[in-house]
Parts: structure tokens; C-alpha cells; sequence
């Protein structure tokens, strides 16, 4: 319905009408919201189960749950809220199933080897101080507000949070982060 | 607008992706896109690419055989037990398999599945074949009845998440279409399990698998009045049937995948977001969201609290959310607003003596969630809470709750 206004345009943004494009089987508009952002996925999903094998199912369904159910996006200038409210119910369902006796998730260490594949080591230490030095909610403020174009409200409702706690949080994040990592060459 | 620190976090989180990722979902679009949404029991596979398998599974067996004659390592390479599949309905079998994927032996664990796999050689097919051919010769022995409801409990053994999860996928790819070709319609639980499993001891004196074991004990553990022993005498339907019985809720023990795995599972996720559709477009906080910020604010643990009501109202012109749960023998209620998430009103009913035993009557109307440290404290104690109950299900989003 809203494709002839998107078919021309080649997308930039994860709006609704990339949604829209999504919704009628357009693969290349999936292939853009994929690189947009699966990692981000990935990291929130991270920042909930602590498990990468698990993040990384949760980026797989998270995104095939969007190409199949995009044309029951109502969201109204929200796409990023509605995919990020899929990503964090697979993960809780992940949660879920990790705590079962003698299941096999959870048994990946991150703190060792699970990090080895990035090969930049700021990069790595960005990602390990996340992870060691924030809490939950911090880590997925952080998480979210490095998806490209993602606004504090949207943050706001897929955490269930009020604005100003999201705005406080990310900042005061920010700053444990900048402490963690002194001495590489973050300056304020 | 994104500072240094996030484009870093994006690059590493980026090469923690998978390189094949966009492949694999390339794929399995591919396959969405083959099979009608709205029929969720067709088969995944067509069905002449069985007999193609299973001629290249004679041939690759015969390779197997003259590599191995001449005496390579290839041969032994191949012997080694790399995953055990068991299958459970009533008859219990397991099927171990090399690195590729090929059965190395098929293993009657009960009487009942001795005359399943009577007079049937496994060994060396592929993995599909095999489980293609027990789920035949369920059929044919009548452990698996078309036209009625079934159960079927797949476990898959392999100390590596990632392979286990790739023999599972394929597992249940080729369970069903087997099913779909036999008629059978069936509920089928899947679990990956450690191969040093604690349940070894518990499996081999009950003569069941060590995935029924595993389920076994995981119930057992979810409801005191359950017998592990009594448990593991049961069929696979029997306990599918006493699950239902008695509302356990088994989401968190067990894969539980009708007919279709991959889809099911996706539609349920996607639903519950979109039932909150309605609140979110408006730009309001959901009932889940209402609950948690009334629990929290009267300090109580999820799974210490029983839900009476959490439903959207107007008073004096504002949406609230009405939330009423007990706790102990205290009633509470609040009202929240469903847009700010304000507790606008609260009040607290001793079930008993009628009086208000609330502790802290003066702090009312503090919580306006700003302050952080507030916040900070409410997150452990939440986080605490759900780490502490490993059997009650802390569900945020309350899609499933009893209101």
C-alpha cells in the first residue's frame, strides 16, 4: 500500500516504509535492515541473556520474525520500538530456556575465548567494558542508543522506562565507560 | 550524533556476528517463502529428495567401506561418536552419529522399541534416513496413530551448543515431513542436553533415554507431588496428557513445538508485542509494565504475588492502569498512569482484620522513577529475585499471567 511511495527510493533509515517494503517480500530492503542493525540486536539481545550463541539465535528470529509479521506493523513512525520489543521477547524466552538443568546454553564463556573474533583490541575493550562494568539496564540503554538513528523514546518504551531515567542512565553510563576505558583515546 | 564509544561498540559487536549469518537467513526465507503461511503442516522437504538421499547414503556407506579397507584414517576418523539423538514416545531409541552425521548404531533403550527396530539396519545411513525409518515403523507398529494426537520427545547429546542446534534443526526438519508423509500429527518437544548428563544414573535405572531422563526430572522438579520413577514409566503422550492436567507450564524445560518448530515460535513472540500494540501506539505503558512498577513500589517479588486485576480505566479524564494483586494476606491496589507510569493512588487491605498494615503510607507518591539510585536498587532487587526462583516463571511482559 505504501510501496509506491518507497519503490523508487533506495532506503537510508528503518522507517515505516522500509517496514512497508519488508512487507511485501522486498529482499533487498531486508538486507539493508539487517546491516542497520543486526548487531544491535545482537548486542541487546547480549546485554539480556549474556550468552552469544543465544544472542546470536535471537538476531536469526528476531529478524525472520520481522520479515514474516512486518505486515502486522502498526507503529506509526515506531519500527525500531516494535523490532526491539520482538528482539527482547526472544531473549527473555532465551532466559527462560537457559535455565533448565543440564542445558547446554550458558555454557559459552564470554569472558574467554567468546570474544576472540574481534580483531581491533579497542574495539574489544569497548565491548568487554560494557559488558563488565554496567549494569543490565545500562547495557541495554548503551546497546540501543548506538542503533543508527534510534530515539531516547523509543528507548524509553521498549525498556519501559521514563525519558529523563533513560537520558540520566545513558549519560552516567557513558561516563563509567569513559573511565573504564582511560587511556585509550576517548576524551570528552 | 553517535560518538566514538558507540561506533567502536558497533564494529565489535558487528564481527561477533556470524559471517554467514546474512547466508543463513537468506535460506530459511527461501524456505519460508517456499511453504503457504497459512498451512503450517507442510513438509519442509519435498519428498523425492528421499530417495535421492538415499541412494547417495548406499554410496557414501560403500565409500565408507573401501576407504576403510584400505586402511585410512578417514575410516576411524568416522567411527567416533560425535552426537546421540534419543527419540521418545514410548519406545525409547538412540541414535548416535558420527561428525557427518551418519548413524553409527541405533540402540533399542525399552522393550517397546526392540520391535521397532526389528529386522531394520541403520547403521551407516544418514541421520534423516534413520529418522525417517523409526517414525515409520512407529507408525506401522502402532506407537504413532494418524488422525489422533501424538507425543514425541527429541533430545539431541553434543557438548557443543552450536552443533547440537544444528543436528536439532535438522532433526526436526526431517521429523516433520516423516510425520506430514505418515499422517501423524503430533506435538514434539525437543531439548539439547550435555553429554556427561547427570541424568545418566536416573536414565539407565528406569530404562529410559537420557532426554527422557532429563525431561523426567525437570518435571519432577516443577510440581513435589511428581514421582520421577512413576513419571518415567509413562508414555511420552501420558506425560504430554498429566502436563496439561495439571497446567505446568513447561516452556522453560523443554522446546514445545506443534507440527511447525521455526514459525510457531515466531508468530508467539510477535503476537505478544502486537497485543501491546494498542498501548504502545498510544504512547502508553503496558499492563505488564503498570505491574511491575506497583510491585516494585511495594517492594514484593513477582512470583510473591497473586494478580487480581491489571486493566486500563479512566479516572477524571486520565487512562490508568488499575493493578490489584495479593501478597501474603495483604490486598493491593493501585492506580497508575498509563501514560507517565505515576502511581496515582495505592491503597492496601489487610485480608483479614481489615486493617492497613502498609509499612511506608508516607512515601506514597515518591515514586516518579527519576531518582537513580532508586531505580538502581529496584533493578537489582528485581534482577535478585528472578535469579533466586528457578522454577517460577518472572515473566515481564506478562502475556501469560493470571489476570
Amino acid at each position: 500500500m505504501e510501496q509506491n511511495t518507497a519503490k523508487t527510493e533506495y532506503p537510508k533509515v528503518v522507517d515505516d516504509a522500509l517496514l512497508a517494503r519488508i512487507a511485501a517480500g522486498d529482499r533487498e530492503a531486508f538486507h539493508f535492515l539487517y546491516q542497520a542493525i543486526a548487531q544491535n540486536i545482537y548486542g541487546f539481545s547480549l546485554s539480556i541473556t549474556k550468552n552469544p550463541h543465544d544472542a546470536e539465535d535471537v538476531v536469526q528470529e528476531t529478524l525472520l520474525a520481522v520479515y514474516r509479521h512486518a505486515h502486522t506493523y502498526r507503529g506509526q513512525g515506531k519500527p525500531m520500538a516494535w523490532i526491539f520489543t520482538i528482539a527482547r521477547n526472544f531473549s527473555l524466552k532465551h532466559l527462560q530456556l537457559s535455565r533448565r538443568v543440564d542445558s547446554l546454553d550458558g555454557l559459552q564463556d564470554l569472558e574467554g575465548d567468546g570474544l576472540s573474533r574481534i580483531s581491533a583490541v579497542e574495539q574489544r575493550m569497548v565491548l568487554q567494558a560494557v559488558l563488565r562494568t554496567l549494569s543490565e539496564q545500562e547495557q541495554q540503554i548503551v546497546m540501543l542508543h548506538a542503533v543508527h538513528g534510534m530515539k531516547n523514546r523509543e528507548i524509553s518504551e521498549i525498556l519501559h522506562i521514563p525519558l529523563n531515567t533513560v537520558l540520566s542512565k545513558y549519560h552516567r553510563a557513558l561516563k563509567k565507560l569513559r573511565k573504564q576505558m582511560e587511556g585509550a583515546h576517548y576524551d570528552e | 550524533m553517535m560518538n566514538d564509544l558507540e561506533k567502536d561498540l558497533n564494529t565489535a559487536l558487528k564481527q561477533m556476528l556470524p559471517d554467514d549469518m546474512p547466508e543463513r537467513l537468506d535460506w530459511k526465507l527461501d524456505l519460508l517463502n517456499a511453504e503457504p503461511l497459512d498451512v503450517p503442516q507442510a513438509p519442509v522437504k519435498a519428498p523425492p529428495r528421499k530417495s535421492i538421499f538415499y541412494v547417495l547414503s548406499s554410496l557414501a556407506a560403500c565409500l565408507v567401506l573401501m576407504i576403510g579397507l584400505a586402511g585410512g584414517h578417514y575410516y576411524l576418523n568416522n567411527l567416533a561418536v560425535d552426537t546421540v539423538v534419543d527419540i521418545d514416545v514410548n519406545p525409547s531409541i538412540e541414535i548416535s552419529t558420527n561428525s557427518h552425521d551418519r548413524v553409527l548404531a541405533a540402540t533399542p533403550i525399552n522393550e517397546d522399541a526392540k520391535l521397532i527396530l526389528d529386522g531394520i539396519d541403520l547403521k551407516n545411513v544418514d541421520l534423516n534416513v534413520a529418522v525417517n525409518a523409526v517414525i515409520g515403523s512407529m507408525v506401522r507398529n502402532g506407537y504413532l496413530t494418524p488422525g489422533q494426537d501424538n507425543s514425541i520427545l527429541v533430545s539431541i547429546r553434543n557438548n557443543s551448543a552450536e552443533k547440537a542446534r544444528s543436528v536439532r534443526n535438522l532433526v526436526l526438519t526431517d521429523l516433520s515431513s516423516s510425520l506430514s508423509n505418515n499422517q501423524v500429527r503430533a506435538a514434539v518437544l525437543n531439548q539439547t542436553v550435555k553429554t556427561g548428563s547427570q541424568a545418566k544414573a536416573f536414565a539407565k535405572s528406569n530404562h529410559i533415554s537420557i532426554g527422557k531422563a532429563v525431561l523426567v526430572l525437570n518435571l519432577a522438579g516443577k510440581d513435589s507431588s511428581l514421582d520421577p520413577e512413576e513419571l518415567a514409566s509413562m508414555s511420552l503422550k501420558e506425560l504430554a496428557a498429566l502436563v496439561r492436567e495439571k497446567h505446568l507450564d513447561i516452556s522453560d524445560i523443554v522446546n514445545y513445538d506443534a507440527d511447525d518448530s521455526i514459525w510457531e515460535n515466531l508468530s508467539e513472540a510477535v503476537d505478544g508485542v502486537n497485543e501491546n500494540d494498542n498501548a504502545l501506539n498510544q504512547g502508553l505503558i503496558t499492563a505488564a509494565a503498570a505491574k511491575k512498577l506497583a510491585l516494585d513500589h511495594a517492594g514484593i517479588a513477582p512470583q510473591n504475588a497473586t494478580f487480581i486485576k491489571a486493566a486500563l480505566d479512566e479516572e477524571d479524564g486520565n487512562l490508568v492502569y488499575e493493578v490489584e494483586f495479593i501478597s501474603g494476606n495483604i490486598e493491593y491496589e493501585y492506580n497508575i498512569h498509563a501514560a507517565t507510569g505515576q502511581i496515582v493512588d495505592m491503597d492496601t487491605d489487610s485480608l483479614h482484620t481489615g486493617s492497613r498494615p502498609f509499612p511506608q503510607s508516607d512515601d506514597e507518591d515518591d515514586d516518579d522513577d527519576n531518582d537513580d539510585d532508586d531505580d538502581e536498587k529496584k533493578s537489582q532487587r528485581s534482577e535478585a529475585s528472578r535469579k533466586s526462583t528457578k522454577s517460577t516463571k518472572h515473566d515481564d511482559d506478562g502475556e501469560d499471567e493470571d489476570d
